[in-house]
């Protein structure tokens, strides 16, 4: 089944504040889909609301995974239904190795179909390859002492080994040279299919030169403001994001 | 009054049984001394109700079932409420003079080797539970290694208990330049509410290297109290590594005297604790020489109502000059119940110290770090399981062997899962 996300009416607090006002978006296999919109305007919050992150509340609205509302759920079984965040600021562990994580991760994944360790080994040294990625880099501390962008390139990793049917990419491109980007972007590239969507979140246009997206959307004042295809992005870049609160809806601007 | 008619009837069985009279006056003299004595006094932990004065020896041997032992070990021995079981050891270690045996035959059978060490020191400070363990103490085990002989292979010992209370004492001899590793462990063979009051003694002798593993996972009905005491001559080195992961109530001190110049000692404590277990686990390094130096690594994992109260204790006396010790405890808590009291002390009596100093932390799980590992889809339980074992690996890392290791594994998850 190609897979779908819907957020529908989606209002989102942390610590009773509204940071979220009635987000709405859907995602299909196939699709790459930017969220792009100024520091603090809520795009991490809607990734992490979409994760199942403890701290964000939902306080109204809907999100669905083949239709089945995934609110309330934990993190864990969400991954399950095949939902994957790289995350802005990956957390570091340090005592457990990469290869043990990511393979832990898997069983976890495929509980009915345990991968022999050969087998994982030789898909964790292909996707390693796939993202320039030193092969020792397995038996390190997950992100212990890892750079910027050794982290994000180790989430990239993950989503590749794990291969979810909907991905949130958090700022994978911040942190990164341009070298960086164009691995990191390769390795989106590679494995986008029918049965993968994907949600790119920036604030900077850069990476999307490299994953080309099929639409583009502005979070501002907690919603969606704008939604446009890649020529959106464009742009953005050319103009800033003052343009959007007049045009868009003039109540945002000052 | 009670105490003294089972004291009498069990010095009177010794006796019969045909203990020498070395060390029948030996317990005269701890029961002797008993009487002034109270309990010890613990910081942190109320055990006056526990009722450890009250255990008792058990009066016969016990017909054990059967356990099975590590055929790969060069030398391996199984007791049961300290009586001897199974033992076996390799003929190149027996002709090299190694021995490995319960202590009742070691006393029986070689006594000029058994007499100059069992009980000729003090225990612990001297209280009640110390002295009742010097007056029932009752079968064991005896590790003697002769001079220079080196044992490649981990030797097993598996201590048994169950059904009675129970006064194990457990003797380790290495003498000068002796090189063993002895992997001790204590389990329970049902689950009866029994007392135990078990001692380890070890003596290094000059040079002699020890590698004394203990994984202690008796039943959690059991009242324990567990002595565990190294003396180091002259340049020895001991390494304790120390999994106390059983037991309902339980006191241990796990203590090396450096009484030789430069003698030297590492331990690595696991400490685990669920349900309603209560811990007072103390590790005590005492620098009476110079330049010796010690080393404490500790980690408590606990969870559900579980209590620990730990003490790292590192003297320098007066006179040891040079010494260096360093003291490092870290608990993770996995409940809010749990309760965990970290009790670093340093005595510092000499002036002139190489170095010396302690860090303690309690701390608990980090929600963004259980967070991350389900957002990859693992279970919260296996999340845990993983954080529990990053949180012990600069510990597992410096264990060399993978049956602890494994064994360490495998108590996380039973207390996690609890
Ligand atoms: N954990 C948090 N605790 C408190 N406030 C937060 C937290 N996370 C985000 N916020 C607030 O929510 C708003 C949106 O933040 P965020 O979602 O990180 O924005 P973006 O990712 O678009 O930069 C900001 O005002 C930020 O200060
Ligand atoms: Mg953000």
């Amino acid at each position: 089944m190609r897979p779908s996300l819907e957020i529908r009416n989606l209002h989102v607090s942390i610590d009773d504040k509204e940071i979220l006002s009635g987000v709405n978006l859907a995602i299909k296999g196939g699709e790459v889909h930017a969220i792009m919109g100024p520091n603090g305007t809520g795009k991490s919050t809607l990734a992490s609301t979409l994760m199942g992150h403890p701290r964000y509340q939902v306080t109204e609205g809907e999100i669905l995974i083949d239709g089945q509302n995934i609110v309330g759920m934990k993190p864990d079984q969400r991954a399950r239904l095949g939902l994957f965040l790289a995350m802005q600021y990956p957390q570091e562990l340090s005592g457990v190795t990469t290869g043990n994580f990511l393979r832990t991760a898997v069983m976890s994944l495929h509980p009915e179909h345990p991968m022999p360790v050969l087998e994982f080994h030789k898909l964790l040294t292909e996707k390693m390859k796939l993202l320039d990625i030193e092969p020792n880099f397995a038996q390190r501390y997950l992100n212990e002492g890892f750079s910027g962008g050794e982290k994000k390139r180790n989430e990239i990793l993950q989503m590749a080994v794990l291969a979810p049917r909907l991905a949130v990419l958090d700022e994978i491109d911040s942190g990164l040279d341009i070298d960086a980007v164009k691995i990191v972007a390769n390795g989106v590239n590679t494995l986008l299919s029918e049965n993968m969507g994907v949600m790119i979140i920036t604030h900077y246009e850069r990476i999307l030169r490299y994953v080309r997206p099929h639409f583009v959307h502005i979070l501002l004042g907690g919603k969606v403001a704008v939604s446009g295809g890649p020529e959106l992005a464009d742009e953005l870049e050319a103009r800033g994001y003052d343009w959007i609160k007049t045009e868009a809806d003039p109540a945002l601007a000052e | 009054m009670a105490q003294t008619l089972v004291h009498n009837a069990y010095v009177e069985a010794c006796r019969k049984r045909g203990e020498p009279a070395w060390l029948v006056g030996r317990r005269a003299d701890a029961w002797q001394a008993a009487s002034d004595l109270a309990l010890p006094k613990l910081e942190k932990t109320i055990i006056e109700r526990w009722g450890l004065e009250k255990v008792l020896p058990g009066t016969a041997p016990t017909e054990g079932t059967p356990l099975s032992r590590d055929s790969k070990a060069g030398a391996s021995l199984v007791t049961v409420n300290g009586w001897e079981q199974d033992a076996h050891i390799d003929q190149a270690l027996r002709t090299q003079g190694v021995l490995l045996m319960s202590l009742e035959r070691a006393v029986a059978e070689h006594p000029e080797i058994v007499e100059p060490y069992l009980l000729t020191r003090p225990l612990a400070p001297d209280h009640l539970l110390a002295a009742l363990h010097r007056t029932y103490l009752q079968g064991g085990h005896l590790l003697y290694v002769p001079a220079g002989v080196e044992i490649d292979l981990p030797v097993e010992m598996v201590s048994a208990l169950g059904g009675q209370d129970a006064y194990p004492h457990t003797l380790v001899v290495l003498e000068r330049g002796a090189r063993a590793t002895l992997v001790h462990t204590e389990l329970s063979i049902d689950e009866s509410p029994i007392g135990v009051n078990s001692a380890v003694e070890a003596y290094l002798g000059e040079g002699a290297f020890l590698r004394y593993a203990v994984v202690q996972k008796l039943a959690s009905q059991v009242r324990a109290f567990q002595p565990r005491l190294a003396h180091l001559d002259r340049d020895a080195r001991i390494e304790w590594i120390v999994v106390q992961a059983g037991g309902g109530r339980v006191v241990t001190t796990n203590q090396t005297l450096l009484e030789g110049e430069g003698a030297s000692a590492e331990s690595y404590a696991v400490f685990l604790g669920a349900g309603h277990q209560i811990l007072d686990f103390q590790t005590k390094m005492n620098h009476l020489a110079s330049h010796t130096t010690s080393d404490i690594d500790s980690k408590g994992v606990m969870t559900d109502e579980a209590k620990a109260a730990y003490t790292g204790f590192t003297e320098i006396r007066k006179g040891a000059h040079g010494c260096a010790s360093w003291q490092k405890e870290k608990t993770l808590m996995l409940s809010d119940s749990c309760r965990v009291d970290l009790i670093p002390a340093l005595w510092i009596y000499d002036d002139d110290v190489q170095k010396a100093g302690h860090a303690a932390a309690a701390g608990q799980v980090n929600p963004e770090q259980l967070y991350y590992l389900m957002s990859r889809g693992i279970r919260q339980k296996d999340a845990l399981l993983l954080l529990v074992t990053g949180f012990l690996a600069t510990i597992l890392d410096r264990i060399p062997l993978a049956q602890i290791r494994d064994q360490i594994a495998e108590l996380a998850k039973e207390t996690i899962a609890r």
